[in-house]
């Protein structure tokens, strides 16, 4: 299965939140098979896909969880966190309550995951300017005001989807090279790349391919 | 009582369990019907448990050379006998009651496709052989609709509606034009909204639309109604309300059992996964370990199957046949005093667990992401199965339930 996805120097964990209905599902097709569904399935529980990045001639493969975004399964969504270096929390630029809803999200960000966890705001749908609610001047302002870095996407048209999560994985790859260059020194190390959260962040040098006999 | 034992066929006695359960075991371990003993529910499942999968995937058994067959086939002899049986019972519905036992029991196996409108609604109780009693129902669903209905298109609970109408509707059942024409429509984003309203403590949750489908596919089809164009052959708005209230009682009767499934934080979910971890470390313990080993947690790979009661992952064809049995397993155990410790979702928990099995020697070689992904997308492989290898798993299912489950026995 998957031969060329086989190698890679680094897993990053990913999770995609936001309300139900923003495109999450549809921009992990469009990021991972350039592929949109105008009727794609709700999702249930959680989904997720990959893609190999080249980051400075590393391999890095970026494991992206798609969750529901149902008040109703937020218990169990919580449990998909563990691990994540980094979050894409979504929402759909022609639905407000969707964007008022950014900071629940936000604190269930804090609450359940890594403190250190890199996220990006993304308003989606920008195929669709004459229904926008939300500016994007605004959606900036809240983003500088969390420390959050802010992308437009449409899944619909794959405007700026591969810059986002190129972006993030960017970020997040800064982090962790840096990590390791600390963990050399033995200084400060993020709580995300310490050894306990080893499993699913292999970066204590680069990861050995599952097929070479190591596991993830 | 035993019927079709030698076909290897999914076919239970209702008394006698035991003796058939020796019998089938029997047979499965090639040592003669003669042995007339229930496996040692005491032992420890392992040893058994491999005993039977070993012998489960010998060629020589009869479940597993039933490969390759399609939903187009016609019917097995043991179901063709079972679909005779139950057109007798209807055809002398007359002048002799059916049995809603025996009804069950027939339908287990599948249930003939002209009466299955009818076994379904008798299954739940909402049709007798007294005609007011089905009469009585739709008329008390149009009652519902009046009072809790979204009057003139506008809901009263404006949250719900937009999740059931604007966001999860225009996404269901994409590959199903059938789902998507107004009357549908109308009648899907309706039902959930009554059932929601007359639920509070679930609410709607998503998914549960997915228990719809087939329940529209059989009741409308009943009437002409055509899945794959959406023609409809002149059904009146009339009709189309008794279809909604049979849809409406059915799916109420299938989620009564599930109730704790959708409720806060879901509990009935999470006691299902861990009952299904359990079973499995009986059933296949080498997949348990396996899947143990590399990481791939049930509640990450199954949650979908428990709150999709698996009919995301199959074919439309099998969806039906999968609720034939399970609403003969609502019948039976439906007053069980053992409430949801067994029943219905306990035998489900056991088809998810047989459903893995099929999929052990893929899972063996998998690793973390494989494993995941071949158990998210399950649909692609059962998409080419028939009637025969859903069968199987209902078959395995019942086997492993009826030897391995003993109160308290499953952690839960
Ligand atoms: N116009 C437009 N529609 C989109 C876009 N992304 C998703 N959608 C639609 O929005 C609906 C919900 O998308 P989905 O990816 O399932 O949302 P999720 O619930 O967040 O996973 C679907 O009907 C999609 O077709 C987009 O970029 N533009
Ligand atoms: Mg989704």
């Amino acid at each position: 299965m998957a031969e060329s996805e086989e190698y890679y120097d680094y897993l990053f964990k990913l999770v995609l939140i936001g309300d139900s209905g923003v495109g999450k599902s549809n921009l992990l097709s469009r990021f991972t098979r350039n592929e949109f569904l105008y009727e794609s399935k709700s999702t249930i529980g959680v989904e997720f896909a990959t893609r190999n990045l080249k980051m400075e001639g590393k391999t890095v493969k970026a494991q992206i969880w798609d969750t529901a975004g149902q008040e109703r399964y937020r218990a169990i969504t919580s449990a998909y966190y563990r691990g994540a270096v980094g979050a894409l929390l979504v929402f759909d630029i022609t639905k407000r309550a969707t964007y008022d809803n950014v900071d629940r999200w936000l604190k269930e960000l804090r609450e359940h995951a890594d403190p250190d966890i890199a996220i990006m705001l993304v308003g989606n749908k920008t195929d669709q300017p004459h229904l926008r609610g939300v500016s994007t001047a605004e959606a900036q302002q809240k983003a500088r005001e969390a420390k959050l870095s802010y992308f437009e996407t449409s899944a619909l048209s794959g405007d700026n989807v591969e810059a986002s999560f190129t972006e993030l994985v960017k970020e997040i790859y800064s982090i962790a090279s840096r990590a390791q260059i600390d963990v050399a020194g033995s200084s400060w190390v993020p709580t995300q790349f310490r050894p306990d959260h080893a499993e699913s962040v292999p970066l204590g040098g680069p990861a050995k391919p599952a097929s070479n006999g190591g596991c993830c | 009582m035993v019927y079709c034992t030698a076909s290897g066929r999914p076919c239970r006695p209702l008394a006698g369990r035991g003796v058939y359960l020796a019998a089938r075991c029997a047979a499965w371990v090639g040592t003669g019907p003669h042995k007339m003993r229930l496996p040692a529910i005491a032992v420890r499942g392992s040893a058994d448990a491999s005993k039977i999968l070993k012998m489960r995937q010998m060629p020589s058994t009869p479940t597993s050379t039933r490969r390759g067959s399609s939903a187009g086939l016609p019917p097995t002899p043991a179901q063709s006998s079972n679909h005779s049986r139950v057109r007798t019972m209807f055809a002398a519905a007359d002048t002799t009651q059916i049995e809603l036992i025996s009804l069950a029991n027939c339908c287990w196996s599948g249930a003939p496709p002209e009466f299955r409108a009818s076994s379904w609604r008798r299954l739940c109780g909402i049709e007798s052989e007294n005609p007011a009693l089905l009469t009585t129902n739709r008329a008390a669903y149009r009652k519902l609709v009046d009072k809790l209905g979204p009057a003139d298109g506008v809901a009263s609970d404006q949250p719900t509606w937009h999740q059931i109408a604007d966001l999860d509707l225009p996404r269901n059942a994409p590959d199903l034009p059938g789902m998507q024409t107004p009357p549908v429509r109308a009648l899907v984003s309706r039902l959930l909204y009554i059932w929601a309203a007359r639920h509070p403590a679930c609410g709607y949750v998503q998914g549960i639309m997915d228990v719809v489908t087939p329940l529209v596919a059989v009741f409308a089809g009943h009437r002409g109604y055509d899945m794959t164009t959406g023609k409809d052959d002149g059904i009146t708005e009339d009709q189309w309300l008794d279809v909604e209230a049979d849809c409406f009682y059915t799916f109420q009767a299938i989620l009564a059992a599930f109730q704790d499934a959708y409720t806060a934080s879901q509990p009935g979910i999470h006691r299902m996964l861990r009952q299904l971890g359990s079973a499995l470390s009986h059933v296949c313990p080498e997949v348990k370990q396996h899947m143990d080993e590399v990481g791939a947690d049930l509640l990450h790979v199954c949650f979908r199957w428990m709150n999709c009661l698996l009919l995301r992952e199959l074919p439309l064809a099998l969806d039906i046949r999968l609720l034939d049995t399970y609403l003969s397993e609502l019948a039976e155990t439906g007053h069980s005093t053992l409430g949801t410790q067994a029943g219905l979702p306990l035998y489900h928990v056991f088809v998810c667990a047989a459903l893995l099995a099929q999929f052990s020697a893929g899972i063996l070689e998998a690793d973390f992401q494989q494993t995941v992904h071949l158990l998210q997308h399950v649909r692609t492989l059962t998409d080419s199965w028939g009637d025969e290898e859903l069968a199987e798993v209902l078959a395995q299912a019942h086997l492993w339930r009826n030897q391995y489950w003993s109160p308290g026995r499953l952690s839960d």
